[in-house]
């Protein structure tokens, strides 16, 4: 009974005092949307499963600067990878762009029409990258600053289906400044 | 204008009885659907023009001893014209306050329910686009001292599950869950399943947090002999399912534990985080200090855990708080690697 806790003791005392932290803590917010990790990946789950409705799992997410639409070399990296991976299975044509402004679709109230043309820019930079690897894709574009029209709720067309889709998702509250391009079967 | 008369005269009574006539022949079915279960449901609601189709309370009992098990609240099955049209057959189904109470009879009669089914049903024919069960809950009844509000393993339960079915160009379906542990800890789930091929394989992430240690001694009691009378867990954890064992880690960090330990002796690898707690129990937390360490996994055939390196680890790590709090992302499907290292 007695010898456990001893033991233990006994290796604190010699362990605590030279041994140095491998990693320093990093510390989350304690209301991330989504599971902490120390190794942050792209895409996230909540993205992987907004492609994953549209019946696909070659999806990834890329960042703007503020207030700019031209892609990053990373966002062009990403998207490079993207191409190469779709290579991979048959007939991927179709390409669906969710784009946001620098403020987040949940919050409708504060989105103006500077924002969609952010938003929109940001599309037509993606959309003129993917078309000089391909100009076979079409191209389905989704703009973040917009609730969809009655109509296309009524049709529920990808644009509504999106966004109903991630209305009241936690997790896309983030994703402002952010792109999401989903390659899928026409 | 006669016939315009009659055809919109008949069109509108069929749309009328249409409800109360697939109400009679679900529940016919729900009762003699399964050896082992029955159901019924109270109500069918139709939206034909949006495409959507609503079951309302629906319950399932066992066969053997009339016991309900499961109640939900609403189901919405949604199926979109769009796609109809496409031929495609895809589907959105979302289950709203699904109460599930488990017990040692639930689990053989639903095993008996799946082995009776034939094999090609067992697959999933149709795709189902998304399916979300929201607002729910899961119980057990194993603890008869326990009343209905006490007994709650999960609650507000919310899960979301993407792209379920067979389709070899996207294999993955994603998932996510949130629910609240015993009322206090703020769970997540998410992960992948690959149901294309012959045996299911899955990768998870979890988190657990702000979990009340006390919650656990109306469970344990009887079954362990430990009583937590402080303490706070949070935990992260990372598994996964492919051709071989389920291999894994956790990376438990436990605040200001205190506990009454009556025995030394746990029931094997059953209470082999019950054990792991207790053990980091030993260094008498003040309440503001944490210990923490990190657990590889693996279960096979048999449960193995390096429960001794573990302790002494947690020990040397302990009041320093060493472990970065979060997963690795170091456990993921061979498939999805393979995309990720693109």
């Amino acid at each position: 009974m007695i010898k456990i806790p001893v033991f233990l003791l006994f290796l604190s005392l010699i362990s605590c005092s030279s041994k140095k932290p491998e990693h320093k803590p990093i510390l989350y917010p304690k209301k991330a949307a989504e599971v902490r990790t120390t190794n942050p990946k792209n895409p996230t789950i909540a993205t992987e499963q907004l492609a994953a409705e549209e019946g696909s799992n070659t999806v990834t997410e890329i960042k703007f600067q503020k207030e700019k639409s031209n892609l990053t070399k990373t966002a062009k990296n990403h998207l490079k990878s993207l191409h190469q991976e779709s290579l991979k299975h048959d007939d991927l044509k179709r390409i669906i762009i969710l784009s946001w402004s620098d403020k987040e679709f949940l919050n409708k109230k504060n989105l103006t029409n500077q924002d969609y043309m952010l938003a929109e820019r940001r599309s037509q930079s993606i959309k003129r990258y993917l078309k000089n690897i391909d100009s076979d894709f079409k191209f389905e574009e989704v703009n973040m600053t917009k609730t969809p029209a009655k109509l296309s709720n009524l049709f529920n067309t990808t644009n509504a289906e999106i966004k109903r889709s991630i209305e009241d998702q936690e997790s896309f509250k983030d994703k402002t400044s952010h792109a999401i391009i989903i390659f899928t079967k026409d | 204008m006669k016939i315009i008369f009659i055809v919109t005269a008949s069109l509108l009574i069929i749309r009328m009885i249409l409800p109360s006539l697939i109400k009679v022949g679900v529940n016919d079915y729900l009762e003699d659907f399964s050896p082992s279960l029955k159901g019924q449901v109270e109500d069918i609601d139709l939206k034909i023009l949006r495409g959507q189709y609503i079951v309302n309370n629906l319950t399932l009992d066992l066969k053997k001893t009339g016991k309900e098990f499961l109640s939900v609240e609403a189901i919405d099955l949604d199926m979109p014209w769009k796609d109809v049209i496409r031929a495609k057959t895809s589907l959105n189904i979302l289950l709203t306050k699904l109460d599930f109470n488990l017990s040692k009879e639930v689990v053989p009669a639903i095993k008996e329910h799946i082995a009776s089914m034939p094999k090609q049903d067992r697959a999933t024919t149709v795709t189902i686009n998304r399916f979300d069960i929201e607002d729910s809950i899961i119980r057990t009844s194993e603890f008869p001292s326990l009343t209905k509000d006490e007994n709650i393993l999960l609650s507000s339960l919310n899960l979301r599950a993407s792209n379920i079915g067979k389709n070899p160009e996207a294999p993955l379906t994603p998932l996510t869950m949130r629910a609240l542990v015993l009322g206090s800890g703020k769970l997540k789930i998410e992960g992948d399943l690959n149901l294309v091929g012959k045996s299911p394989q899955w990768s998870m992430d979890g988190e657990m947090l702000d979990f009340n240690l006390t919650t656990l001694n109306k469970f344990l009691k009887t079954k362990v002999p430990l009583t937590f009378t402080r303490g706070e867990l949070d935990l992260y954890t990372e598994a996964k399912k492919e051709k071989g064992p389920i291999i894994g880690y956790m990376k438990p960090f436990i605040k200001g534990l205190d506990v009454i330990q009556t025995d030394e002796k746990f029931d094997g690898p059953k209470h082999w985080l019950i054990e792991v707690v207790a053990g980091l129990g030993n260094l008498t937390l003040r309440s503001d200090e944490t210990a923490a360490t990190r657990i590889p996994f693996s279960f096979g055939e048999s449960f193995q855990i390096d429960g001794g390196a573990t302790l002494a680890k947690a020990v040397s790590h302990g009041l320093i708080q060493e472990q970065s709090r979060g997963i690795e992302n170091s456990i993921d499907l061979k498939v999805k690697q393979a995309q990720e290292e693109k």
